[in-house]
């Protein structure tokens, strides 16, 4: 059958209405619009949910398929990151391995130092309130422009907030001036550097989600 | 008689791979219709099961894909990787030697 841009329209709608991502949206849009060029009889919007229905197992068959390929991109991102860590890694990364001792020497100066340790303090709570800022406005903005978010913008968001929970959560349990567990400060040493090399991790995977998200856009 | 669908579910990437192998780069309708018509409609392949296998294996390095604007609108294709090409024998070796353990198990064939 022949669809009027109007009929086009009408489908485009309907499947971003019953879709989260904005890769599944274009697969099942194509996905559909193909079935009805091949299909004889006329158009009808009940025509695009029994082809959903029968190919897709309907709403719950995208949504599944959506959350499985959330799943298998978390899980092939964080392989991908840490893929690195293999027995070459020691002999690789040389240079980052001694720039860990100056950076380890870093943090111990600057836990020493309770003024420091105030200022993380005020900053950390200033990047928490960024955070919490950028993800509804960032609906927002997606809302207004009409704009279906990616895969990797939830991944990103993933990312990113399991990763400051995490360092904040280290930060506050064990380096702050007033820690939950006080701990000597060559201890808090160690638990900087942790922060300092997991949000580097976590930093890498954000922007390798990001860059995912550009070429899935092209 | 129509084939069971869940009995190809661990051919599926062997299937997948194949078909990329023989053509340069399919979309995901096309592989359904293509199976569908070698099988003569006697094997249909569901899309709910597509299209997570094909997320998977291009998560996992062995197809690649490209967009481009057809009809006004935007259609993924997916073609093998290098490692998928490589991968391809190995996975066609392993479906061989299934069928031929099966056929010996449920007596398909007289083993020698």
């Amino acid at each position: 059958m022949d669809l009027s841009l109007k009929e086009v329209e009408e489908v485009k709608e309907y499947i971003s209405s019953i879709t989260k991502y904005t890769e599944t949206k274009q697969e099942v849009f194509d996905h559909v619009l193909s079935c009805l060029e091949y299909d004889t009889r006329s158009y009808d919007l009940l025509l695009v949910n029994e082809i959903i229905e029968r190919d897709f197992g309907g709403i719950l068959g995208i949504r599944n398929q959506e959350e499985k390929l959330f799943a298998v991109l978390l899980i092939s991102s964080i392989k991908k990151i840490f893929r690195c860590f293999d027995g070459q890694f020691f002999r690789r990364n040389i240079f980052f391995l001694i720039s860990l001792i100056f950076i380890s020497r870093f943090f111990y100066e600057m836990i020493s130092n309770g003024q420091t340790l105030e200022n993380i303090n005020k900053a950390n709570k200033i990047l928490v309130c960024l955070v919490c800022l950028y993800y509804p406005l960032r609906k927002l903005y997606y809302y207004f422009k009409r704009y279906k978010a990616s895969v990797f913008d939830d991944l990103k968001s993933t990312i990113s907030l399991a990763g400051l929970v995490g360092v904040m959560a280290l930060y506050y349990f064990f380096i702050d001036v007033r820690s939950v567990f006080s701990l000597p400060v060559y201890y808090k040493g160690v638990m900087a550097l942790i922060c300092y090399v997991t949000s580097s991790f976590l930093i890498r995977l954000i922007f390798y989600s990001q860059n995912k998200k550009v070429i899935a856009a092209k | 008689m129509a084939v069971n669908t869940e009995l190809f579910k661990g051919t599926l990437q062997t299937i997948i791979l194949k078909m990329l192998s023989e053509n340069e780069k399919m979309y995901g309708y096309e592989i359904t219709q293509r199976v569908k018509l070698i099988t003569q409609g006697e094997l249909i392949l569901k899309e709910g099961a597509l299209y997570p296998a094909l997320h998977k294996m291009e998560a996992e390095g062995l197809l690649e894909t490209s967009t481009e604007i057809v009809d006004n609108r935007l259609r993924k294709y997916y073609s093998l990787s290098k490692d998928g090409g490589k991968a391809v024998a190995s996975k066609l070796e392993e479906a061989k030697a299934f069928i031929s353990q099966l056929e010996l198990l449920l007596k398909l064939k007289p083993s020698y």
